[in-house]
């Protein structure tokens, strides 16, 4: 039980700072509260409340390496992980494992990566320019719909501050040859997002910076939410203008821009008021994430891989803990991948190693399944929602644009499930299909978690959703 | 025709005055005197060119909009509000490259990246509040002051005059934010802004219809800022937008001369760097090399080669430079930190020019930021140096990937060199049928090691870096990179494809159909020069493609 008496002192006492604004918000939400904190609201714990369901995702790139080393031994109930995946061993009875998917809409044409990990969960054709060299067009490769993790977020969204969640390790275009096009969430057609680096920035967003230089101590009149209100004013005023004087392809992005300003604006306090202490939710608090000093960078994946990963995966899970967002996903890596794993002895670069250094990519694989879902897993058991670990409230997969990355092959197309779904989903198993299941039509089932109405998602219309994941 | 100055450390100004006027002569096709109306479209600007010979019947495609991209975003609020490197340039959202440079022009920005901007507003805005008075002098009437403020940077921040509604706005805002508080933050306030105002961050083209069906002309504001975001990678000064107001840019020869002007100013260097750094693909943070094979090797030894990359490329186009510099001018800019790498007696911090050995190092290709980005962790790495050439410097297309079943070429052996394996690998005939045309052009510079080092040695034996050059127009044998590159120096393809990224730089996406002829008549004028550098940047912003635009992609 919570009571406002502990006004913010353990949260202030966090290595990184206050909770903020945020959570207050998402505090206030929680109990169905005004825009007004009265005290004479009694104060219940958050977790009293029925846990939302979350989403998270997880992709690895380039294919699984050997196959002989990928599956489990065994079947049903009783089955032991193949030695890729033996740092899922401890988690069995969280995940299903499958044999296998067809990956739909596969291209076999030349620079054929950034069309697979495009089409990976929209599940639609990519498209590409037909002008400028194979590298150029590589680069322009673009989806042709939304990603089931940004489908999901619009509904989520609507009772979080933050639609999604989207970080990305050694996943950014750092020079040409690093395709945008090696992204794997998109807003929709041709709509890409850049998974981001930056652990410090993406702790910021969530549990200080912006949000919280919004926010005068108590009493102060809250000067800065009337700057950002009158700039945000100005700045719509003047996208409007803009809309009447550009063409359509234009206005898709002055569109976009306008509704991350709404976005904003919805999360600034209410003029003159002073809205901004800082409220503590049991069980909400800041993560801890690695200093900002020293050699690391948090955008050199290659040598800092396990750490900025693990990082992503905390601010993910304490973000989601305080229901600040219910959508979540980090991309290890990008197809193609222009930079050496060096972190684990590694010198050749991601695509040299997919395609001429199996056994490699096999430990690769090994590797960055431990240290991404495999840590994900393993956290997901220990951070709780009320009494129950949060594992019971996530449905979570990891996947791969390729099985057998060297042939650039899409089928089979690994996808490994993990979390209860709110009790939806069936874990503990090693389901092998009888008969085919499209990929696509695990993304409907996805869908169908979070939006039961869904009856089609991407471009396959005779996907249907995955019985199996019921049991 | 003036070649490279080589005694002159720093930028000659008096020399790139002195090239240009005389690529401006013979840049002119018509051969006439170097004044307004000489060029072709200056009699008729409102349509383009018919050239002679030259007929397609695709129409230009319409220019998509772009976002200032992290670099012009910092440059712009240095050159608006006076302080440079004041962004945090790795805090911007990252750029989008396509056609293999950053323009921004497909991805919308997400809420967490219009708060990076945010951000960005608020701290450079915050840095005005103390040196106000510096930067908006006044003696007289502040909110006077205030309202000529943002007029003035206003027009330039948003390449346009300020619409009324806008400028009363902004001066709303200032009146209700300095009688509350001061004139400082009235001001901060507008600086914080305009920063974020969408039409400063996004530069739409948009342009006006034309007699010709399809092609639209670009509108003079359209036109200036499209030529300072080209030429400074910034904002325009006040006398590009007075020449704009004044129609002087209505006119391929009044085009030339604001991009002559412009060229003489610092602020060229910022976009000759954006431009070589992206067409060679060195990106701002260090490649990846084995500490064990390469100890020395960290971020601030990259950082001295990228710029040293940079500064070579500079420097052969503000001397004047042609196809001979760029491609084999035997010095580079070195300091403590890559005199090494370089075997020159550096001992500044500060990067200075030096000859290089002329038998053993020249051009950009063999400058050591180019050769490590290109090379392996711990070797060199010919296929990635040889698909390098055939796509950046040849624009060819690689062929297809691999067919599956192809044995990694290191399986032929543990203690062969790189060229042995590669070999080895060519010995089997579904291997060679590719790598006879990527292979050479990358194991011409067998010398230079994974860090840009030059070696007569690898593994105990006498590096080899002859072969063979095959679909070119200058095949032929050579024995190491000097003899190659003297090759490619004559290579029309290559002038041709400078001539193409420098285009895709300016214009912000691929050429297609419809820009064939000017893209032709560019690639001439760039011959008739005898390929003065300067002239090319002047061919490129006085030509159809950068003045015309199309309506929507057809």
């Amino acid at each position: 039980m919570n009571t406002n008496k502990n006004n913010g002192n353990t949260a202030r006492n966090n290595r990184r700072g206050a909770i903020d604004y945020a959570s207050r918000r998402a505090f206030l939400k929680a109990f169905g509260a005004g825009t007004v904190l009265s005290p004479f609201i009694p104060l219940l714990d958050a977790q009293a409340q029925a846990a939302p369901l979350r989403l998270i995702v997880i992709t690895g790139h380039n294919g699984w390496g050997e196959a002989s080393k990928w599956y489990p031994s065994g079947g049903g109930t009783s089955f032991t992980m193949g030695s890729t995946c033996n740092s899922l061993e401890p988690y069995k009875k969280d995940i299903i494992f499958f044999k296998d998917f067809e990956g739909r809409y596969q291209s076999d044409e030349a620079g054929v990566h950034p069309m697979a990990s495009a089409n990976l969960l929209t599940g639609s054709p990519a498209t590409r320019p037909a002008g400028g060299t194979i590298y150029e067009r590589q680069d322009a490769t673009r989806a042709t719909s939304i990603s089931i993790d940004q489908h999901v977020a619009k509904i989520t969204g609507k009772s979080t501050r933050h639609e999604s969640m989207i970080m990305g390790c050694g996943a950014e275009p750092f020079s040409a040859g690093d395709h945008i096009g090696g992204s794997v969430s998109y807003r929709g057609a041709s709509d890409p997002i850049i998974a981001e680096a930056d652990i410090f920035l993406v702790f910021d967003r969530f549990f200080a910076g912006a949000a919280n230089t919004m926010v005068p101590p108590s009493g102060a009149v809250n000067v800065r939410a009337g700057d950002e209100r009158s700039i945000l004013d100005a700045v719509s005023k003047n996208l409007e203008w803009m809309k009447g004087r550009v063409g359509t392809e234009d206005l898709r992005r002055l569109g976009a821009h306008l509704e991350g300003i709404r976005s904003i604006e919805k999360r600034l306090p209410p003029l003159g008021q002073d809205d901004g202490m800082p409220v503590p939710v049991s069980g909400c608090a800041a993560p801890t994430i690695p200093a900002k000093s020293g050699t690391f960078n948090t955008r050199q994946a290659a040598r800092f891989l396990p750490a900025i990963v693990h990082a992503q995966i905390d601010i993910m899970l304490a973000a989601m803990a305080c229901d600040l967002t219910r959508v979540g996903l980090v991309q290890i890596g990008v197809t193609t991948g222009l930079w050496p794993p060096s972190f684990m002895g590694l010198t050749n670069t991601l695509h040299d190693i997919s395609h001429n250094f199996n056994a490699d990519m096999s430990r690769f694989t090994q590797r960055t399944l431990q240290e991404g879902f495999g840590y994900l897993l393993k956290r997901l058991n220990e951070v709780k929602d009320g009494a129950d670990p949060m594992m019971k409230n996530v449905a979570a997969f990891w996947t791969n644009e390729f099985g057998d990355g060297d042939a650039h092959q899409g089928s089979p197309m690994p996808i490994i499930a993990a979390g209860q779904a709110g009790g939806k989903w069936k874990t503990g198993r090693y389901v092998v299909f009888n008969g085919k299941r499209k990929h696509t039509d695990f993304l409907l089932s996805v869908g169908k978690l979070f939006d039961p109405n869904l009856s089609k998602f991407g471009s396959d219309p005779s996907a249907g959703p995955v019985a199996e994941l019921a049991g | 025709m003036v070649k490279m100055l080589r005694n002159h450390g720093s930028f000659s100004r008096s020399a790139l005055a002195l090239m240009v006027s005389f690529s401006a002569c013979s840049g002119a096709s018509t051969g006439g005197e170097n004044t307004p109306g000489d060029l072709p479209g200056d009699e008729d600007p409102d349509v383009p060119v018919e050239t002679a010979g030259c007929k397609t019947n695709a129409t230009f495609v319409r220019s998509p909009m772009r976002r200032l991209t992290a670099v012009e975003f910092d440059y712009a609020a240095a050159d608006l509000f006076g302080e440079a490197g004041a962004t945090g340039v790795e805090l911007l959202p990252s750029d989008e490259i396509t056609a293999g440079y950053a323009n921004n022009s497909v991805i919308t920005l997400q809420p967490n990246q219009v708060e990076k901007f945010q951000s960005a507003a608020r701290r450079i805005a915050e840095g005005t509040v103390t040196r106000v008075d510096k930067m908006v002098p006044c003696p007289g009437d502040k909110e006077k002051c205030a309202l000529d403020f943002i007029d003035r940077v206003g027009r330039r921040a948003m390449r346009r005059p300020l619409e009324t509604e806008e400028s009363d706005l902004f001066a709303k805002m200032y009146r209700d934010k300095a009688k509350a508080t001061d004139h400082a933050q009235g001001i901060r306030l507008i600086v914080e802004t305009m920063l974020q105002y969408p039409s400063f961050m996004y530069r739409p083209i948009v342009g006006v219809e034309t007699a010709k069906d399809g092609v639209r002309k670009l509108t003079k504001w359209e036109l200036a800022g499209r030529l300072s975001f080209f030429l400074w990678n910034s904002v325009p000064d006040d006398e590009l937008m007075e020449s704009a107001e004044a129609g002087k840019l209505e006119t391929p020869s009044g085009i030339r001369e604001q991009t002559e002007r412009m060229m003489q100013d610092d602020r060229f260097d910022r976009s000759l760097k954006a431009f070589s750094v992206q067409w060679f693909d060195v990106g701002a943070i260090a490649p990846d090399k084995n500490p064990a094979d390469f100890p020395n090797f960290n971020q601030e030894v990259w950082g001295s080669m990228r710029d040293g990359l940079a500064q070579f490329f500079a420097h052969a186009v503000r001397n004047g430079g042609d196809m001979t510099t760029l491609m084999t001018g035997p010095f580079a800019f070195a300091n403590k930190k890559t005199a090494t790498i370089y075997g020159v007696p550096a001992k500044s911090d500060t990067l200075e020019l030096f000859d290089t050995n002329p038998a053993q190092r020249g051009g950009l290709m063999t400058q050591a930021g180019v050769m490590a980005a290109l090379g392996n962790t711990e070797v060199s790495r010919p296929i990635k140096r040889g698909l390098f050439v055939r796509n950046r410097l040849l624009c060819q297309d690689p062929p297809p990937p691999p067919p599956e079943g192809v044995p990694p070429f290191e399986a032929a052996g543990d203690n062969l060199t790189v060229r042995e394996m590669l070999e080895a690998h060519r010995a089997d005939p579904t291997c060679a049928s590719c790598h006879t045309f990527f292979d050479p052009p990358g194991l011409a510079f067998s010398h230079f090691d994974g860090v840009g080092q030059y070696h007569e040695m690898e593994k105990g034996k006498k590096v080899d870096a002859s072969g063979t050059l095959i679909d070119t127009d200058v095949d032929g044998d050579f024995t190491n990179a000097i003899e190659f590159m003297n090759m490619l120096k004559d290579s029309s393809l290559v002038a041709a494809c400078v001539s193409t990224q420098i285009f895709r730089f300016a214009i912000g996406r691929l050429e297609e159909d419809g820009d064939k002829c000017a893209q032709e008549a560019t690639v001439k004028q760039f011959a008739d020069s005898q390929q003065s550098l300067p002239g090319l940047f002047t061919s490129i912003a006085t030509s159809d493609s950068f003045r015309f635009t199309g309506s929507e992609t057809p």
